[in-house]
């Protein structure tokens, strides 16, 4: 009976899937603080602040004196609207999504599924399907395209053209579904970004496809070495397209204590607030490294508060509030707010959580939640976050 | 927790993370997600004492023993893992080990908590009474009874068992 036992426990533990994240989870668990409080201003700034620390002289140096500058021709980009809307949009019958979900000044302008493909005994990869806001159905459509963001304002996306990494980088007027123009690349990109006034587009360049993963099943992890090699900044309406060699973080197996580090093979660039720096993202704290437009490391931009591993302002519109790091718990109802997300104007927050009843904390939506935790309104409804082939949203300005 | 700290931690976690859910998934009865939640909640209170734990993998893992207890002494909140009946082996061969094994799991996630915990400590983690007594913060009489009932338990649940589990004896 005991070696029964035994070869039974044993082999049934080895069921159990692992989840990569569990050092974050429990890290942003520690820090849950109740909703009512949704950790306004004062408190909150302080804690912020403290992973605002300055990075002058960290890591490599990593500046690329020759950029190569390739001409282009520009594209007029159409106007953002004005006003922008701010009605509240939900869909809460499907999932994924079918109609636009929005609230105030935040939209979910496109959204992705991941999926792990093996492509070998040791080796798998992770890759997107990504689906697009359509203003024509005032839903959204779902694409072939490796990559997608929507630029502020809901008028145009950048696109890249492929399934994996792309030479090619579209700019698709949402409203027609043309491509209003193609701009070629002689490095391979794996991610687009744009910037926050809507006239550029940052795109990371990679040797390789970043998002391989070594083991088998769930096991599955990061290989260490990221093939990242630079980075594009393209300015849509001049028509030039500059790159900049920017190699990746270490992955913190031999850097010193303390030097941000990042261990994923996918390391795509962000853009400052005001757009007149980049950021790249550490899996360590503070969540990310600041380079100037030519990428020389500089200073964390002062004031700049992000909503962490996310490049969203913490900061609320009328910069008075800056939302916390994790947060979250039971507030009224015994709705619970799991995560903040974006400010949708200066008394609401999109966030995730659930308005109903949630069977566990992966088990979520998006949730409109106003500062003094009140009112919750939802947005999407839930889905098993935690599960392979969950939708994942990307919220934009309108 | 300073920049340092959380490097530290966050390496301890990527080593350790496997054995930690082996053991929460045995806990829970083969259920992944509470057994995330599980060594998520022990994770989470190690990192708030981080600096002052010594045996980081032990004091996580006794939060676990300990949680996995008071969960369901306290409201059940968890439940039991509600599982279908065993299958119906009575007819059938069973002298395949691997069914012999899926016939005791199946047996092993409808025991209470309390008495699928002592049998993990004591078979899985393969610690002695003593130990197991220390763990769970009762006597080691306390640990000898529950095992024997808990044994007796899956006998019952599952009377396919009961020739290796009286060749146990």
């Amino acid at each position: 009976m005991t070696r029964l036992l035994r070869d039974t426990l044993q082999e049934w533990a080895d069921e159990t899937r692992v989840p990569h994240d569990l050092a974050d989870r429990a890290l942003r668990r520690r820090a849950w603080k109740p909703v009512g409080m949704v950790v306004l201003a004062v408190g909150l700034v302080a804690a912020i602040a403290v992973s605002a620390v300055g990075l002058r002289g960290a890591g490599p140096d990593v500046r690329d004196p020759q950029a190569t500058m390739r001409a282009a021709t520009g594209v007029t980009l159409p106007p953002r609207p004005s006003p922008a809307p701010t009605d509240v949009r939900a869909d809460t019958e499907h999932i994924p999504p079918a109609k636009l979900i929005a609230a105030g000044r935040m939209a979910v302008s496109a959204y992705y599924i991941a999926r792990r493909e093996r492509i070998s005994d040791k080796e798998q990869r992770v890759v997107y399907r990504w689906s697009l806001y359509d203003p024509r159905t005032d839903g959204y459509e779902k694409t072939s395209w490796a990559w997608v963001d929507v630029a502020p304002g809901l008028q145009v996306a950048a696109v890249l053209d492929g399934e994996l990494i792309s030479r090619r980088l579209g700019i698709l007027d949402l409203n027609t579904r043309q491509i209003l123009k193609w701009i070629d690349l002689e490095h391979p990109v794996g991610s687009v970004t744009w910037s926050p006034d809507g006239t550029k587009v940052l795109a990371t360049a990679y040797s390789s496809y970043p998002d391989i993963l070594q083991g088998k099943g769930d096991q599955a992890s990061p290989m260490g070495n990221s093939p990242r090699t630079g980075y594009y900044i393209v300015d849509v309406e001049a028509g030039t397209a500059d790159y900049h060699e920017l190699p990746p973080l270490g992955d913190g197996t031999f850097d010193g204590a303390g030097q941000p580090a990042n261990m994923n093979g996918r390391q795509d660039l962000g853009w400052s607030l005001d757009g007149t720096l980049i950021w790249a993202p550490t899996d360590t704290s503070p969540d990310r490294v600041f380079y100037t437009l030519d990428g020389e490391q500089t200073e964390w931009p002062k004031g700049d508060r992000y909503v962490d591993y996310s490049r969203i302002s913490a900061t609320s519109p009328n910069g008075r509030l800056v939302l916390g790091r994790g947060v979250p718990a039971d507030p009224v109802g015994g709705q619970k707010v799991l995560q903040l997300h974006a400010w949708a104007d200066d008394d609401n927050v999109i966030a995730v959580g659930c308005a109903g009843s949630c069977k566990s904390e992966f088990n979520n939506g998006l949730v409109l939640v106003s500062v003094d935790g009140r009112r919750t309104t939802q947005l999407g409804a839930n889905r098993d976050s935690d599960k392979e082939g969950s939708w994942r949203w990307v919220l934009t300005p309108r | 927790m300073d920049v340092a700290d959380e490097q530290r931690f966050r390496e301890f976690v990527s080593a350790r993370s496997p054995a930690l859910m082996r053991l929460g998934f045995l806990l829970t009865g083969g259920d992944q997600h509470a057994a995330e939640d599980l060594v998520q909640t022990a994770l989470a209170k190690l990192a708030s004492r981080w600096r002052r734990v010594d045996a980081p993998e032990a004091y996580a893992k006794q939060i676990m023993y300990r949680q996995q207890i008071s969960w369901w002494r306290a409201s059940r909140r968890r439940g039991e893992v509600v599982q279908a009946e065993p299958p119906e082996l009575a007819d059938r061969d069973l002298n395949h080990q691997s069914e012999l094994r899926m016939v005791l799991r199946s047996a092993l996630a409808r025991l209470t908590a309390r008495q699928r915990t002592v049998l993990v400590l004591r078979y899985f983690e393969d610690l002695p009474e003593q130990d197991v007594a220390r763990a769970l913060g009762c006597s080691v009489g306390t640990v000898r009874s529950t095992a024997h009932r808990s044994l007796a338990r899956l006998r019952e649940i599952a009377p396919e068992l009961a020739r290796e589990l009286e060749v146990a004896k």
